[in-house]
C-alpha cells in the first residue's frame, strides 16, 4: 500500500475541519432562529413602518409606536387569519396581510409585538389638507364612550388607544369601516360594532375633522 | 415522467411536459455523448513518456469534421425542437378553444383577487363573486382568463397547469385553461414584485360541476360583503382602467 503524501494529508484534514466548521455554523444558525428576538423579526416591518415605528405616509404604513401590545397582537393575528385585510378593495390591507404571515407562530408574534410595544411614542405630523379639529371634537363624543375622553383606549372592551395616531390613517380606517372594507369579515364582532359607529357617528364630509381631532388627543 | 413529481391538472400540461421531455432527451443524449468523447480523448491522449503534445490548428479536413458534424447536428435538432415548440405554442396560445366561462385575475402586492363570473358565466354582472387568494373552477370547463396587475409586474403561475403568464399594470392580458383533475393546487407569483414576493401564494380549487355549484351558492348566500361586487370599487376600477387603455394614468 502506498503512503499518502504529507501535503495530501494536510489538505484532507483541512477539508474535514472546514466541513465540521460549516456544519457547526449551520447548527448555530438553527439555534439562533429558535431564540426569537423581536428586533430581528421587526426587520420585516421596518421597510414600511420605519425603524422607530414612526410609519411612512408615502407607503400608507401607519405609526406603530405607542400602540398597546394587546392591540398589536390582535391585529397581527387578524391579518394572518384573514379577519382583517382580506377584502378585495382593501389594497393596503392585502399588502399587510401577506407581511403579517411572516410571523410564523404565536411566539414570533409575541416577540415582535413586545419589541414594537416598547417603542417610545413619536410625534405625528398633520397631513390632511385644512381640517377643522375643533369641529371634529363634537363628533368624537360618540367615540369617547369606548376609546376614552383622551383617546387612551379601553382594553376590556377591545377599544384601542387612538390618541396621536396619524390623521390620514384614522380617516382612511373610518372610510373603510363605513364601506365595509374593514370590519365586514365573518366573525368580526368588534369590526361590526365599529362599522355601525362609523356610519352613525360621523358624516362623510366631517371624517377629516374627526381624524385631525383624534390625532391631537393627548392619550 | 415529469408528472411523477408534479401532477398534470390542465388540458395542455401533458403537451408542455412532452416538449420539456423532448428537449431534455435530445440535449441530454448529446451532452452525455459529448462528455464521453471528451473524457475518452482525455484518457486516450493522456501524457505519456517520450511523446510530445501537438498543436492542432484544425486546418486538416478530417480534423474539422469534429466541429462541423456536431454543428450540423445542432441545426437539425434545433429545427426539431423549434417545430415541436411551435406546435405547443399554437395549441396553448393561438388555437384557444371557445371559452365556456370567464374569470378575472388581479395581482397586487402581495395577493391575488379572483372575480368569478357567478351563475351566469359572464363577468361584470351583478352575480360576480370575488375571492382573495382562493380561486374556484370546475373540472373539464374551458375558462378564459383576464389578467391584470394593480401596482407592479407580477406573473401568474399554476405549476400543475404548466401555466405561467406575466401580469403588467395597465394591460388586460388574456389566456385560457381547461382543468382536468379535481383537487387543490398552488398558485404562485413568479416575478419578483417586492419585499413580500415570496408570500404571494394562492390556491386553485378544482371541483366537479356539483361541487362548483355548491361553492358559488355558498359565496352568493354569504353575509360577507367582500365576495359581492359593486358597480365601481377600487378593484373593479383596475379592470375598467386597463380596458380603457389608460396605462400610466392614476387609479
Amino acid at each position: 500500500m502506498t503512503q499518502m503524501p504529507r501535503n495530501h494529508v494536510g489538505v484532507a484534514l483541512t477539508s474535514v475541519a472546514l466541513a465540521c466548521g460549516l456544519l457547526g455554523a449551520g447548527c448555530a444558525r438553527g439555534e439562533a432562529h429558535t431564540d426569537l428576538v423581536g428586533e430581528q423579526l421587526y426587520a420585516a416591518c421596518e421597510h414600511c413602518h420605519g425603524v422607530g415605528g414612526e410609519g411612512k405616509v408615502e407607503l400608507s404604513a401607519p405609526k406603530l409606536a405607542g400602540l398597546p401590545a394587546w392591540y398589536l397582537t390582535r391585529q397581527l393575528q387578524r391579518f394572518k387569519d384573514g379577519t382583517r385585510g382580506k377584502h378585495p378593495d382593501d389594497e393596503k390591507g392585502l399588502r399587510m396581510r401577506a407581511m403579517a404571515r411572516q410571523m410564523m407562530s404565536d411566539r414570533e408574534v409575541e416577540a415582535v409585538v413586545a419589541y414594537v410595544a416598547a417603542m417610545p411614542d413619536v410625534e405625528v405630523i398633520p397631513t390632511l389638507p385644512a381640517p377643522d379639529p375643533a369641529a371634529g371634537g363634537a363628533d368624537y363624543a360618540a367615540c369617547a364612550v369606548c376609546h376614552g375622553e383622551k383617546g387612551e383606549g379601553n382594553e376590556s372592551i377591545m377599544a384601542p388607544r387612538i390618541a396621536r395616531l396619524n390623521d390620514w390613517y384614522v380617516a382612511s380606517q373610518i372610510r373603510k369601516y363605513r364601506e365595509g372594507i374593514r370590519g365586514g369579515a365573518e366573525g368580526d364582532d368588534v369590526g361590526a360594532t365599529m362599522r355601525e359607529m362609523a356610519n352613525k357617528a360621523v358624516a362623510p364630509e366631517r371624517i377629516d375633522n374627526l381624524a385631525a381631532y383624534i390625532q391631537r388627543l393627548p392619550g | 415522467m415529469i408528472s411523477w413529481l408534479l401532477p398534470q391538472a390542465s388540458s395542455f400540461a401533458s403537451t408542455i411536459d412532452g416538449l420539456v421531455l423532448l428537449i431534455a432527451v435530445i440535449v441530454g443524449f448529446w451532452l452525455i455523448l459529448a462528455e464521453v468523447v471528451l473524457f475518452g480523448f482525455i484518457f486516450k491522449y493522456r501524457a505519456r513518456d517520450g511523446i510530445r503534445g501537438q498543436y492542432v490548428s484544425g486546418e486538416d479536413r478530417s480534423q474539422k469534421t469534429w466541429v462541423s458534424y456536431p454543428h450540423y447536428a445542432v441545426v437539425v435538432f434545433d429545427i426539431i425542437i423549434i417545430v415541436a415548440a411551435l406546435r405547443v405554442w399554437n395549441e396553448v396560445k393561438v388555437a384557444a378553444p371557445p371559452g365556456e366561462e370567464q374569470i378575472r385575475i388581479i395581482a397586487q402586492q402581495w395577493s391575488w383577487t379572483f372575480v368569478h363570473a357567478g351563475p351566469d358565466g359572464k363577468l361584470d354582472t351583478p352575480d360576480d363573486i370575488r375571492t382573495v387568494d382562493d380561486m374556484y373552477v370546475q373540472r373539464d370547463r374551458v375558462y378564459t382568463f383576464e389578467l391584470h396587475a394593480r401596482d407592479v409586474v407580477h406573473s401568474f403561475s399554476v405549476p400543475a397547469f404548466r401555466l405561467k403568464q406575466d401580469a403588467i399594470p395597465g394591460r388586460a392580458i388574456h389566456g385560457w385553461f381547461r382543468p382536468t383533475r379535481e383537487g387543490t393546487f398552488d398558485i404562485q407569483c413568479v416575478e419578483m414584485c417586492g419585499v413580500g414576493h415570496g408570500l404571494m401564494a394562492g390556491r386553485i380549487h378544482i371541483g366537479s360541476a356539483a361541487q362548483y355549484a355548491a361553492w358559488m351558492t355558498e359565496f352568493t348566500n354569504t353575509a360577507v360583503a367582500a365576495h359581492r361586487i359593486a358597480s365601481s370599487t377600487p378593484i373593479a376600477d383596475v379592470a375598467a382602467h386597463d380596458h380603457a387603455g389608460t396605462a400610466g394614468g392614476t387609479r
